[in-house]
């Protein structure tokens, strides 16, 4: 059973996103609303993929990153940023940062699944 | 147009967006007309952060009308946050309505109508308009001026950019302060640290350091910009960071003169622009139509529809009627509740004395009708906030049926679910924490109930298996349902496995009756099944479904049939915020045990009392009961007196039959906790009041019988001090 943490702060796309992963089957979806949620599941949780959104109050997704990345357990874990097409700048920062794909909303659900599965392995 | 059928979720998370987007306009608003130059940054943010929310929900929930105005919205307060755009009582009229276009917009939407973007041309025309104050920012950044770690400036966002630049341009200290926070309260060390900030300094950043400050801790550089010096912000902050460094300044930062509005500057460039948009001084504000227009509508509504809306006007209709309320809220209210109970059981007993005292006549009488009306006013305001916690079992049971079947494709069987009862309601705490073992439960009667679709077909069944989950409320409890047609639980083999795993003797095995053989399926590390299988684990589940069921107070039975299938029966109170209790003493000590585990109270006197290994059992409806005596267990004084009574309790499969010396009486109460240094003392769960300003213990009950089970499994009975 593989696990899989998804940080958004809407719940109406929280609980789209979480829905679609599980529907993937075989994987624990854990859901946090923003990136301070997100820290206390860190240190305690391995991960095998990451989702997150950039814009979030309380930690923005790019802080949420690189603590991500600078983490023992998490250095290597894909990051999937679900994230509007705005702000092409703060997604140039998450890629420096260490994200690993890109997802802008509003999307496909297939392509979401798609990418998942790839990240997944 | 078009009809089609849109999430209530997805509903009533936008009208609260818009609500929000609402609220923080009309501070806007309020800010400007009294003749503020410089708007709340965090209130454009919110401002920004919502429009960029009810995008993202309406894109992926397919209202292109509203995404693509929200688009529009978000760009113009994108703009007006990173300081390329001023906010005016022009672009305020056109925000607000775009707000009433988005309540239109959302109503129809909730009864199915999905109107296309054109409908809103003039205000997305509108919004561009206002948006193309944009120039870029100054040649020379700022950033480049100070001595911040690049690092620390990687994480920054976009608009965490422009707030550093606006502080630097306003000439503030920065400082970053280091705290180490506890990992388990990080939250409320935060949230504390942010109200002593209030007022004195603008947080710009909180980045949590991956290095451990301290063993359990977590490190946080928070990054602010305060007009005060180094000396005051460690007074300031002292006893909530470890240190205050100052960031410096590399070069000198000319001020901007006072009456100018910094944000503006860099639209000098741009001055036709500029002009149309920026509010240069209060009186401005004043002058431009809408805020005149706004004088005559009153402070504190919107300005309505400027017309370019198109469909808006009147009224602007609700699309749901829901509020949502942190739980907490609700708990504190049913806390009062349990309070007022208190106060009207007093005013009862008052009631009872001066009947007695003095006759049941004049104000007796009416105080004792008087106190009636006040019982039946305080049951109805129970119910009300009783009713508003819960919440029907639907979403928990479609996610269910979806895990189901895709378990049953993942191991190749033809799964069918069949919910019944989905609209059973109860305490959404309850709801929330039934989900983990419902999913186990699920997983295994798919798994280990269901047989292959080759080996049905030869046992003459359907090849497709059923599993009928269903709810139905009865009395204060509500009884969930797991039933499949497989091929039920072969004692013999539950048997053959326990005794192999050591987990019960074979002179044991011999006298143990179904129920008991069906009970071996809760014990930690049992499993059947040889071949471990990625979905039922590796046995673990069962003994957690029912360690998760009992903190919920609730009992799971099991019912098997050979070659017809499993039923597990979860019976869960419907809410744990205001319980019925049972108060009985024993040896003059006062208790109330919780009514939610009690199955019944029997009579000790005619009650045949037997021993088997040392230990007292009794016989209730053909089953052997464990009597325990809380005396023993609490070291309390005296003996069992003559006609005491005894409590059957049972938690999941287990049974007990507590000995009480008094039932005294049944009544609602609210436990509450002992604090922190008696929290967690083994058999008790807290204590309550009754009427009489008397406080006792209340028993817990699904702890106690945990214990004695132990015992059963081997322990010795003495070493179990509770």
């Amino acid at each position: 059973m593989r696990k899989v943490l998804v940080v958004e702060d809407s719940p109406a796309m929280r609980e789209l996103i979480g829905s679609l992963v599980d529907e993937l089957g075989d994987i624990q979806v854990t859901e946090a609303e923003n990136g301070l949620d997100a820290l206390h599941l860190l240190p305690n949780e391995n991960f095998d993929l990451i989702l997150t959104d950039i814009n979030m109050p309380n930690l923005n997704g790019l802080e949420l990153i690189a603590f991500i990345r600078k983490n023992q357990n998490h250095s290597e874990t894909p990051i999937l940023v679900v994230t509007t097409e705005a702000a092409v700048a703060d997604r140039d920062k998450a890629s420096a940062l260490g994200a690993t794909a890109y997802l802008i909303k509003p999307f496909e659900h297939s392509e979401l699944i798609e990418k998942v599965k790839r990240l997944l392995g | 147009m078009s009809k089609v059928s849109v999430s209530p979720e997805f509903i009533a998370e936008a009208q609260e967006i818009v609500d929000a987007l609402n609220r923080d306009l009309i501070a806007v608003d309020q800010e400007t007309r009294d003749g503020n130059q410089d708007v709340d940054p965090d209130r454009i943010n919110n401002l920004f952060r919502s429009a960029h929310s009810l995008k993202g929900i309406s894109g992926m929930f397919g209202l292109e009308a509203v995404s693509s105005l929200s688009h529009d919205m978000e760009n113009l307060l994108d703009g007006m946050r990173l300081g390329k755009v001023s906010m005016d009582a022009k672009v305020l009229d056109v925000l607000f309505s775009c707000v009433d276009r988005f309540g239109v917009l959302i109503d129809e939407a909730a009864h199915g109508i999905v109107s296309d973007p054109s409908g809103s041309e003039t205000l997305h025309k509108q919004l561009e308009e206002a948006a193309t104050g944009t120039s870029d920012e100054e040649k020379v950044d700022l950033l480049d001026t100070i001595d911040l770690d690049k690092d620390i400036l990687s994480v920054f966002t976009e608009y965490e950019e422009h707030r550093l630049r606006e502080n630097i341009k306003r000439n503030k200290n920065l400082f970053t302060l280091r705290a180490s926070l506890d990992l388990a309260t990080f939250d409320e060390a935060l949230a504390a640290l942010d109200e002593i900030l209030q007022g004195k300094a603008e947080v710009i950043s909180k980045l949590p350091s991956a290095d451990e400050v301290e063993p359990g801790n977590l490190g946080f550089d928070i990054i602010v910009g305060s007009p005060l010096n180094e000396d005051e912000m460690e007074k300031l902050t002292k006893g909530h960071v470890l240190l205050v460094v100052p960031i410096g300044c590399t070069h000198e930062v000319i001020p901007p003169p006072p009456d100018v509005p910094t944000a503006n500057t860099a639209n000098t460039a741009n001055t036709a622009n500029t002009e149309s948009v920026a509010p240069q001084s209060g009186q401005d504000t004043g002058e431009s139509p809408a805020a005149t227009d706004g004088k005559d509508g009153g402070k504190q509504e919107p300005p309505k529809s400027g017309g370019g809306g198109g469909g808006g006007g009147g009224e602007r209709p609700r699309a749901v009627q829901t509020v949502r309320v942190d739980i907490r809220r609700l708990d504190r209210l049913m806390n009062l509740v349990g309070e007022l109970t208190l106060t009207k059981m007093s005013v009862q007993g008052i009631s009872e004395r001066l009947k007695q005292d003095f006759g049941f006549t004049g104000l007796a009488v009416d105080l004792h009708k008087e106190s009636r009306i006040f019982e039946r006013r305080l049951a109805e305001l129970q119910a009300g906030i009783m009713e508003v916690r819960m919440v029907p079992l639907d979403n928990l049971f479609e996610r269910m049926v979806r895990i189901g079947r895709h378990i049953g494709r993942d191991l190749g069987k033809v799964v069918r679910i069949e919910v019944s009862g989905a609209h059973t309601e109860l305490d959404k705490l309850i709801v929330e924490d039934l989900a983990d073992p419902l999913m186990h439960l699920i997983r295994n009667a798919v798994d280990h109930g269901l047989e292959m679709p080759e080996q049905r077909l030869a046992e003459g069944k359907p090849e497709e298996g059923t599993i009928k989950l269903s709810a139905m409320a009865q009395g204060n409890h509500v009884i969930v349902a797991i039933a499949d047609d497989g091929n039920g639980i072969n004692t013999e083999r539950v048997l053959e496995r326990a005794i192999n795993r050591n987990l019960v003797s074979e002179e044991r095995a011999e006298e143990m009756s179904k129920r008991d053989i069906y009970n071996l399926l809760f014990t930690p590390g049992f499993s059947t099944v040889e071949q471990v299988t990625e979905y039922s684990g590796r046995g673990v589940g069962m003994d957690v479904v029912k360690t998760n069921i009992a903190e919920l107070s609730g009992i799971i039975d099991v019912d098997s049939a050979i070659g017809k299938g499993t039923t597990f029966t979860v019976t869960l109170p419907i809410t744990l915020a205001i319980i019925p209790a049972l108060v009985v003493s024993i040896s003059g000590q006062v208790y109330a045990l919780p009514l939610n585990n009690v199955l019944e109270t029997i009579s000790l006197v005619d009650i045949v009392i037997k021993t088997i290994e040392g230990r007292e059992v009794i016989s209730v409806r053909g089953t052997t009961v464990p009597l325990v005596d809380l005396r023993e267990i609490f070291y309390l004084e005296g003996t069992r007196p003559e006609g005491a009574f005894c409590v059957v309790a049972g938690v999941g499969e287990n049974r007990m039959a507590l000995v009480v010396d008094e039932l005294i009486g049944q009544q609602d109460i609210v436990i509450k906790s002992l604090g922190r240094r008696l929290r967690n003392i083994p058999g008790i769960a807290g204590a309550t009041e009754l009427g009489d300003q008397k406080t006792i213990l209340v028993i817990d009950m699904v702890g106690l019988l945990t214990e004695l089970t132990k015992l059963d499994d081997g322990g010795d009975r003495t070493k179990v001090a509770v």
